[in-house]
């Protein structure tokens, strides 16, 4: 006599932490896992460019412009000869950078003043709402360039931009959070103990608030990659003559090369492209293993 | 034996959008060192208000002990700073509460929930060897079996009863010396309920704490307590010893109470019930505020409250007809 493979596989959860659960259930998700690969590659790739390519990333060799791909180049060269597959690759750098960046930047911001203002509630709540108001008024483009024209362009000033303006939306959600969990009855037994408030906050109100954060971050830096595309397009975030997969893109601004040198702006629009939608899709995997609601 | 705990006309009070509800009206407690005093009432008496006045735990926004002196030991908290008062709840005062599927930390194992107060009032480190081995000996203690193992589990792996069994564990980590239960076994199905009590009751014994123990079942008083606390809408109305109280409740509403216990019920025969609802606490009556619910009200029940009257030694009530001398 067997046991059912659904019971076995429900006290195999009742002996596991809430993570470890949450890891069972990724793990039977196929798309969030492949988008998962594809992310491994990717940075595995960023981090061991030097490794994979024979051209170094600013060699400039002015006879060899413009070469369609083939030829000992891969993806071609561009209009300064130089060797588009390397400069994606390093170009992969600035952007998983920018992205994980930023999205430190404002998570700690927004978890942090989200915190505050959800359990202390009151004035500083009132405050740093009102802040949060504020930031979410300033269209973000808008505020992106204005900020990158005053500071000058550089990938600092693309992560400090991006960082500084998405921190409100993490903030809303961790304030919204907490102000439920912190009615638990478990704040109050935590009370009765005689915990000081940031004990609670960071023993007991956080770990609880975790799995909604992590896939806002994981969402974030998707957002993160996109503000670095399209400010480099636009010239000002990340400088010549270091590559990121949105200064690459700009070739598009050129017509003759949109038509005629296509290697130039494909690949890193792909690039772009599937960054963004593995990041997402996993991210939607890290939300459906995180919920508790969706036991199955 | 000396009083631990003598709280002297206490009023608590929260402001609404409605207006100020006053939940605790003037109410006296006294606790021995070691005596277990039961609080009973219907909900929204005041029961659980006055024992979170006690452990100064009010929602902040809008909860405020009007007037009133809680002297614990001597000393009276009330006037305590925040600080200080941390330093008494867990470690001299702690509380159990009724739902053990809420205040436990959903994401934390039990063992850290448990080392968590030894760290801040025994100074033993979180995680170190020593913390480690006070839980599982603490887990022990509460009758919980496989206790190495269940230390690092998570509350959603444990049932009811063991729940409430490791939260009575977390209370009792720094030996307070008065412990606050609050319906800790509303929330548990009977032979549980059983179990729990039984384990308080041995555990009591074992560490000579006083309990305040809360309750709307007069079973469970009967079963727990020494001395038995009445209230209805924010008032003590009788306080006696548990034996004089169920033997010989003098009280309208503590009669009221006792009459309508299911047990002595006959086959077919009507449950006894207290006829009308409790006042809302936004809209008291002048005078008794049982008295419109009451069989035995006089034309002064509607005029003034009466007193706390003592009509034998350790036996007192709030009624007109004990100030009247009439005999019920």
């Amino acid at each position: 006599m067997g046991v059912p493979i659904s019971q076995t596989n429900r006290r195999l959860e009742q002996g596991l932490s809430p993570w470890s659960i949450a890891l069972t259930r990724l793990k039977r998700n196929r798309m969030a896992l492949i988008a998962l690969g594809v992310l491994i590659f990717l940075v595995l790739i960023a981090i061991f460019a030097p490794f994979i390519t024979p051209y170094s990333r600013d060699e400039i060799t002015m006879e060899n412009k413009f070469q369609p791909p083939g030829n000992g180049h891969l993806l071609g060269t561009d209009d300064l000869g130089r060797d588009v597959f390397t400069r994606l690759i390093y170009g992969s750098r600035a952007s998983l950078s920018v992205g994980l960046v930023a999205t430190s930047i404002s998570m700690i911001l927004g978890v942090t003043l989200g915190a505050i203002a959800g359990y202390y509630g009151g004035m500083a709540d009132n405050i740093i709402m009102r802040i949060v108001d504020i930031f979410m008024c300033f269209p973000f483009f808008l505020m992106a360039i204005v900020m990158a024209a005053i500071l000058g362009p550089s990938i600092y000033t693309v992560m400090a931009v991006s960082g500084f303006l998405s921190w409100p939306i993490l903030a809303r959600i961790v304030r919204a959070e907490i102000l439920s969990i912190k009615e638990r009855e478990f704040i109050e037994a935590a009370r009765a103990l005689g915990l000081k408030s940031a004990d609670i906050i960071v023993s007991h109100i956080l770990p609880n608030t975790l799995a909604v954060i992590i896939v806002y971050v994981t969402l974030g830096i998707a957002g993160g990659i996109l503000g670095e595309a399209g400010l480099s397009y636009l010239g000002l975030g990340v400088k010549q003559p270091q590559p990121s997969w949105g200064n690459m893109l700009a070739a598009a601004q050129s017509f003759r090369s949109l038509i005629k040198h296509p290697w130039l702006w494909v690949p890193p629009g792909i690039l772009i492209f599937i960054t963004v939608l593995s990041i997402n899709i996993f991210g939607d995997g890290l939300r459906d293993a995180l919920d508790p609601k969706l036991k199955r | 034996m000396g009083t631990l705990l003598r709280v002297r006309n206490l009023i608590t009070s929260f402001n609404t959008s409605e207006g100020q509800v006053v939940a605790v009206n003037g109410v006296d407690i006294d606790i021995k060192e070691g005596r277990v005093l039961g609080v009973v009432g219907e909900s929204g008496c005041g029961k659980s208000v006055t024992s979170l006045s006690i452990m100064r735990l009010l929602p902040k926004s809008n909860g405020i002990i009007a007037a009133g002196i809680i002297e614990y030991n001597g000393q009276d908290i009330v006037q305590l700073s925040e600080a200080e008062m941390r330093n008494i709840r867990g470690n001299e005062i702690a509380m159990i509460f009724q739902e053990p599927m809420t205040a436990l930390n959903p994401v934390l194992p039990v063992g850290e929930q448990i080392g968590e107060a030894l760290e801040i009032h025994q100074s033993l480190t979180l995680k170190s060897r020593e913390n480690r081995l006070r839980c599982i000996e603490l887990l022990k203690m509460v009758g919980i079996p496989r206790a190495e193992e269940i230390v690092d589990e998570y509350p959603h792996q444990l049932s009811g009863g063991m729940r409430q069994r490791v939260m009575i564990a977390i209370a009792l980590s720094c030996h307070p010396r008065l412990l606050i239960a609050d319906e800790p076994t509303t929330a548990l199905d009977v032979t549980i309920q059983a179990q729990v009590l039984d384990l308080i009751r041995q555990l009591k014994k074992q560490l000579g704490m006083a309990i305040m123990f809360i309750t709307h079942d007069l079973g469970v008083i009967a079963e727990m307590a020494d001395d038995v606390i009445v209230m209805y809408a924010g008032k003590i109305v009788e306080e006696a010893d548990t034996y004089t109280l169920f033997t010989n409740p003098r009280h309208p509403y503590t009669q009221g109470l006792l009459a309508s216990r299911p047990d002595k019920m006959k086959r077919d025969e009507k449950l006894h019930c207290i006829r009308g609802m409790v006042p809302s606490p936004l809209d008291m009556p002048p005078g008794c505020a049982f008295a419109p619910r009451c069989d035995h009200c006089l034309p002064a029940c509607y005029q003034a409250m009466p007193r706390l009257k003592d009509i034998e030694p350790n036996h007192r009530i709030r009624c007109w007809l004990a100030e009247q001398g009439c005999n019920n």
